[in-house]
């Protein structure tokens, strides 16, 4: 079997350098290795989004990545969001919205509504319906959350100016 | 208490939940993400077969493979009381003499890592001798139907108060039945009609996002467990039994939980990892996967008959009704879901007679146990599409049909039982006026549909103690066994004791939950947080504050009662005192905390069907607006507006939040969701295959109103809210479907296939 | 049936090859005892589940699995290009501006950004979205054998070569494509109605409802032009339930039912395409 492979990554804006065995998971990595124990496992197939993580700004299953499929790449966290201990604008929406019930699902949502909103600044109820539907919630019927969503891009484009 | 017209300063509104930090940064610690040093990993192997002798299992080669520190199989089960069950214990800690239903634990290991555990598994021999299965309720009651259990198994029926009885085992495969019954069974007899219908109700998967999981660590004579339960105390007595050991040597913490939804009670994790952290002398993690929790609980699909009697004008004279729930393979809850399934069958209604019986049929299939609703749900499926169809062949509106039955305020459910504490026709007139009932005309293929889910909610005889203690500074600790599973129960119960203290809620905190030092709790369960639990925490606040005003009394030389609490002083007057000078004056600069103590349990009560009156009722008033594709049969849900009475709510986002759960989880349920079983084989096991809702679920309009109609009994007048949302929608939208398009499905899901043939059956019989 | 339940972190070990060109690609997996991949959508739950491998290799490295290149008769889409990038690439969407269009929905947005379009193909899920909408644009497959061979096959064929799937083949011709994928998980319809040299044709495949899409060219009835296409609808989509093999009986439909949305589905896709 192959030899461990040696990594460098950006995690949560910090150097990382790892040596990771093929079979290793990124999920394993970011848990385990890591201690950071926001990211979730849900369905650990793939499916419901719990494991969420953001790579180069892009929404991950990390469950289902492996570790060295991120060397060279940026990887986001749900510990990686607040700066300095201070909530970014999706984590006070979510806050102020109260829109979760159970936290299982939320670190995931909170880096899919992150990515949502950087690549679309002003999204459409339609647009941020599609993007959640990426993810499964069983506590909250998504409802709250897409109002969140709305909440936080409006809190981004007030910051802005 | 109850005026909704006093202001509260922290009760109402939405406010920031007190565990919202921890779940946005990630800091919330589930059990999952918890680690003990040189933690071993444990996997089980399952039965590949329904229903099989063990005849042999040979674990030796497995116990020498590397990183392997324990092994189980029926074989290491000696000196313990191996099966577990709520009122029947039946379930074992791994299969003993036979296998029950596809997924049936037979051997467990721990290892170093969990691919070591696997390896293992894989080395472990079984020999099974297959035995015919019974798939089904109809199978399991044929008369040559094969048995699951040969012999009694051992359990109790508890006692019952007037018209409710139980029986232990009544014929083969039936584990449990629960019947009630008032009234004459003359009345049929009084009747202009008796409807006979018979409704079917799936099988939902709980689905919560973190698995049953479970971390023990056994030494010098300590069980210490940490776990994904809602019921601590109850699972605490029931290990207890299970490893003959003594109760004050078994500790649970438990966490924040990754929701439950009912399913996390009694042993489920906890056994296996209990016995092979004993055996291994090191602690065991014991972490299902989405597949196993499939093959663990699951909510009871159910087969009602109901049979109605009505005068001609529509008023209810009797109901006779015969609920058979498939339990699965074990025991479980389901004697507990049967006792409710029967009693709620003929919902907030008036009759002159009631006569139910809920069977628990015991099939080789994934046990099924507490999920929301609890009976509720399947029994608000079938009487709310009843008495649509009775009202149709009537030719009476249903809402006004309804309204002509419905109990008022206040009045007794049944003989010897509390009163309604909401006003169920106000509640009706909530939904239909959102929903547009009775307004516009009638479009070609759409239809409105309404239904009222019921059940009566904070448990039974549930005893519920908490501890509110209050430090020099005035920080304010809530000690209480209630469990936040996403409910938001912490943040309510904050909320009311700030509100008592007259402080701000930044001031309160909950304790961890640890079971040697959290008073004792029944469980987290029957949407009784704030109506059980809520009224002990308003006690142990209230004991609190009065041993700060008697200390502040013998401080200032005055009565308690010329005192009022204001935020960390207390007031004399127009005086303020500020606690803390005087607290350290008395006790030095160490300090001194006070505590009080608050004890709730309704009264038993021998008149009452189930023992104790019903301490609440939970209504879940629903809408829905579908439009039906007659081509295809597809239904979409143009609109759904589900309502709760929070009685007076806590927090606003925190009882919308509920309701718009339950209700999604009732629109998958009506729509498309449900564990699919061909013969004993479960086809849409885990996430790939089984439908969950999700965002582009919603319908175009999704609306949740939280009612407060002042009248409950938990603190400042408030209700409980988790469950009801769910238990009305399905009916609702089965009733909209016969509004829309004049047929009527009588079993969930509503799928397009069912829909387009009794169309097509419709169109064939009109020719 | 499955015994034991694995997780992420019980996955068996294997040698993981990462090769740079298609050649090294298709000579690692000659032997039969590789598995590709590329997104992880599909191989890595298979993994998870205990499925043991001896190689896993890696095609994300491969440039040339990602390539789109297009001449006046054709354009053709590396095996290793994204959902998200078939939705949103501009030259993808100039050459088939429906299918594009289409993309955009396809799964969610994470499984758009990870899933390739090959590895789509190759799980053979009949769930999926792209073989049903390759065989109605009437694509062809190009698998690179070990030996620098290409091999084509069109999507519709019952049997593909062995080899790395390194590209599909989509011809440019005026068509309309719809697929329908409204009553999934029970059926899926891809539509392409096709005009060559005022000569009209069309396809329709049919995902969902059988071990694998199922494709059959349209039967007009001699209509002449899309009007008459359209009213023509039903008895065209009539003829077409009439000639498909009858589809599957599961847990999920009957195969009655699935017939009769064919019918109806296809009928509506017509009329709708025709009238565009």
């Amino acid at each position: 079997m192959s030899e461990p492979i040696a990594i460098s990554l950006t995690l949560n804006g910090r150097a990382l350098r790892a040596t990771v065995a093929p079979n290793r998971v990124l999920a394993d990595l970011i848990r385990q290795d890591q201690a950071l124990t926001g990211t979730k496992i849900g369905c650990d197939q793939g499916t419901c989004g719990a494991c969420t993580v953001l790579v180069d700004g892009i929404v991950t299953a990390s469950c289902s990545t492996f570790a060295w499929q991120v060397d060279g790449k940026m990887v986001t966290t749900i510990e990686g969001v607040a700066t300095n201990g201070a909530l970014d604008p999706v984590q006070e929406s979510f806050k102020s919205r109260s829109a979760f019930q159970c936290g299982y699902c939320t670190p995931g949502m909170i880096l899919l509504a992150k990515a949502l909103l950087a690549a679309d600044p002003n999204p459409s109820r339609a647009t941020i319906r599609d993007w959640i539907s990426a993810n499964v919630c069983r506590c909250t019927g998504y409802q709250m959350i897409i109002e969140a969503v709305e909440d936080a891009a409006q809190r981004v484009r007030e910051g802005a100016q | 208490m109850n005026d909704l017209a006093v202001p509260l300063r922290a009760i109402g509104g939405s406010r920031p939940r007190i565990d919202a930090d921890l779940k946005v940064t990630g800091a919330a610690r589930y059990t999952t993400d918890l680690e003990l040093p040189r933690m071993l990993h444990a996997k089980t192997l399952r039965s590949p077969h329904a229903h099989a002798r063990l005849a042999s299992i040979d674990a030796s080669a497995a116990r020498t493979m590397p990183g392997v520190h324990a092994v189980i199989t029926r074989d290491d089960l000696k000196g313990l009381n191996p099966t577990y069950g709520y009122f029947i214990k039946d379930m074992p800690i791994v299969a003993i003499d036979k296998v029950r239903y596809i997924g049936d634990p037979v051997a467990a290991v721990a290892a170093e890592t969990e691919e070591q555990a696997v390896r293992a598994l894989e080395r472990i021999a079984v020999r099974y001798e297959e035995l015919p299965t019974v798939a089904t309720i109809e199978a399991a009651l044929a008369p040559d139907a094969a048995a699951l259990f040969e012999t009694p198994q051992m359990g109790i029926v508890p006692a019952y108060g007037v018209g409710a009885s139980g029986f232990k085992e009544p014929m083969k495969n039936v584990c449990y039945r629960f019947a009630y019954t008032f009234g004459d069974k003359a009345a049929f007899a009084r009747a202009d009609h008796v409807f006979t219908d018979e409704f079917r109700f799936s099988r939902l998967q709980h689905y919560f996002l973190e698995p049953f999981v479970a971390l023990a660590r056994v030494e010098a004579g300590q069980i210490e467990l940490w776990t994904s339960t809602q019921s601590p105390f109850a699972l605490r007595k029931e290990l207890a039994r299970v490893f003959n050991h003594p109760e004050q040597a078994i500790r649970i913490h438990v966490p924040l939980m990754g929701a439950g939804y009912g399913g996390k009670n009694n042993c489920k994790a906890e056994p296996i990892a209990i016995l092979l952290a004993k055996l291994a002398g090191r602690p065991v993690r014991f972490c299902m996967t989405q597949e196993e929790n499939f093959l663990t609980q699951s909510q009871h699909a159910a087969v009602h008959r109901l049979e109605t009697a009505v005068a001609k004008d529509g008023r209810f004279i009797a109901r006779r009704a015969r609920v058979l729930l498939d339990a699965g393979a074990y025991s479980d809850a389901s004697p507990l879901v049967a006792e409710k399934a029967g009693y709620r069958s003929h919902g907030p209604y008036r009759w002159e007679h009631v006569d139910s019986a809920a069977d628990c049929v015991m099939t080789n299939t994934t046990p099924a146990g507490p999920f929301r609703g609890f009976g509720g749900t399947q029994a608000s499926w079938a009487s709310e599409s009843q008495i649509d169809m009775i009202a149709r062949r009537l030719g009476i509106d249903p809402v006004a049909l309804r309204k002509k039955n419905l109990l008022k305020l206040r009045e007794a459910y049944c003989p010897g039982e509390s009163g309604m504490d909401s006003d169920l026709a106000e509640g009706l007139d909530v939904v239909c006026r959102e929903i547009g009932y009775g307004r516009g005309e009638k479009k070609r293929g759409r239809g409105i549909g309404i239904a009222i889910g019921f059940k009566d909610s904070g448990g039974i005889n549930k005893p519920a103690e908490a501890v509110v203690k209050v430090t020099t500074t005035g920080g304010i600790i809530i000690n209480s066994g209630s469990i936040e599973i996403g409910q938001g129960v912490h943040s309510a119960y904050t909320r009311i004791v700030a509100e008592l203290f007259n402080a701000p809620t930044e001031r309160v905190s909950y304790a961890p939950i640890n079971t040697d030092v959290t008073p004792y709790d029944q469980g987290t369960n029957a949407s009784s947080g704030i109506v059980v639990m809520g009224v002990a925490v308003e006690r142990a606040a209230r004991a609190c504050i009065d041993q700060v005003l008697a200390f502040a009394a013998e401080q200032l030389k005055c009565r308690a009662d010329e005192l009022r609490l204001d935020n960390w002083s207390v007031v004399k007057g127009n005086e303020a005192h500020p606690l803390m000078p005087m607290i350290m004056r008395k006790f030095g600069g160490t300090g001194y905390e006070f505590s009080g103590r608050g004890y709730f349990k309704a009264e038993n009560d021998h008149h009452a069907p189930l023992e104790t009156k019903c301490v609440s009722w939970e209504f879940g008033w629903g809408a829905a607006e579908v439009e039906v594709d007659e081509e295809t049969g597809k239904v979409t849900v143009l609109q759904l507006v589900v309502s709760g009475d929070a009685g007076r709510a806590i927090d606003e986002a925190v009882c919308r939040g509920q309701d718009e759960g339950a209700a999604v989880m009732g629109l998958g349920q009506a729509l498309f969701e449900g564990m699919q079983y061909e013969g004993p084989v479960l086809a849409n096991l885990a996430a790939a295959k089984y439908r969950v809702p999700l965002a582009s679920d919603l319908p175009e309009r999704f609306r949740s109103i939280t009612q407060e109609q002042g009248h409950g009994p938990g603190p400042f007048g408030s209700k409980g809210i988790g469950e009801g949302g769910l238990l009305p929608v399905a009916p609702a939208i089965a009733n909209a479907i016969e509004d829309a398009v004049g047929v009527r499905i009588s079993s969930l899901p509503l799928t397009p296939e069912k829909v387009l043939a009794a169309l097509e059956a419709k169109r064939a019989a009109k020719r | 049936m499955q015994t034991i339940f694995g997780s992420h972190g019980a996955i068996a070990p294997f040698q993981l090859v990462r090769p740079a060109t298609i050649n090294d690609a298709a000579a690692a997996l000659a032997d039969g005892a590789g598995a590709c991949l590329a997104g992880g959508v599909d191989l890595l739950p298979a993994l998870r589940a205990g499925r043991r491998v001896n190689r896993v290799v890696y095609l994300g490295g491969i440039h040339a699995l990602k390539a789109v290149s297009r001449t006046d008769r054709a354009i053709a889409i590396g095996a290793g290009v994204t959902h998200h990038r078939l939705a949103n690439d501009s030259e993808i969407a100039r050459a088939l501006p429906d299918l594009a269009g289409i993309w955009r929905n396809v799964a969610n947005v994470r499984v758009r950004h990870a899933a390739t379009i090959g590895g789509n193909l190759m799980a053979r899920n009949p769930q999926y979205d792209a073989l049903p909408a390759l065989q109605a644009l009437g694509a062809r497959l190009i698998f690179a054998g070990a030996d620098s061979r290409a091999q084509a096959t069109d999507a519709g064929a019952a049997d593909w070569p062995d080899g790395l799937l390194s590209a599909v083949e989509i011809p440019l011709v005026e068509r309309r494509f719809g697929f329908d994928r409204s009553m999934k998980p029970v059926l899926s319809l891809a539509v392409s109605l096709e005009a060559r040299d005022g000569k009209l044709s069309g396809r329709a495949a049919v995902g969902c409802a059988h071990q694998r899409p199922v494709c059959l060219a349209l039967d007009f009835a001699g209509a002449r032009d899309w009007g008459a296409v359209a009213a023509r609808a039903d008895a065209i989509a009539d003829a077409f339930a009439a000639d498909l093999a009858e589809p599957d009986t599961d847990w999920i439909a009957s195969g009655g039912y699935r017939s009769t949305l064919v019918r109806v589905l296809l009928a509506r896709q017509l009329t709708a395409l025709a009238r565009r």
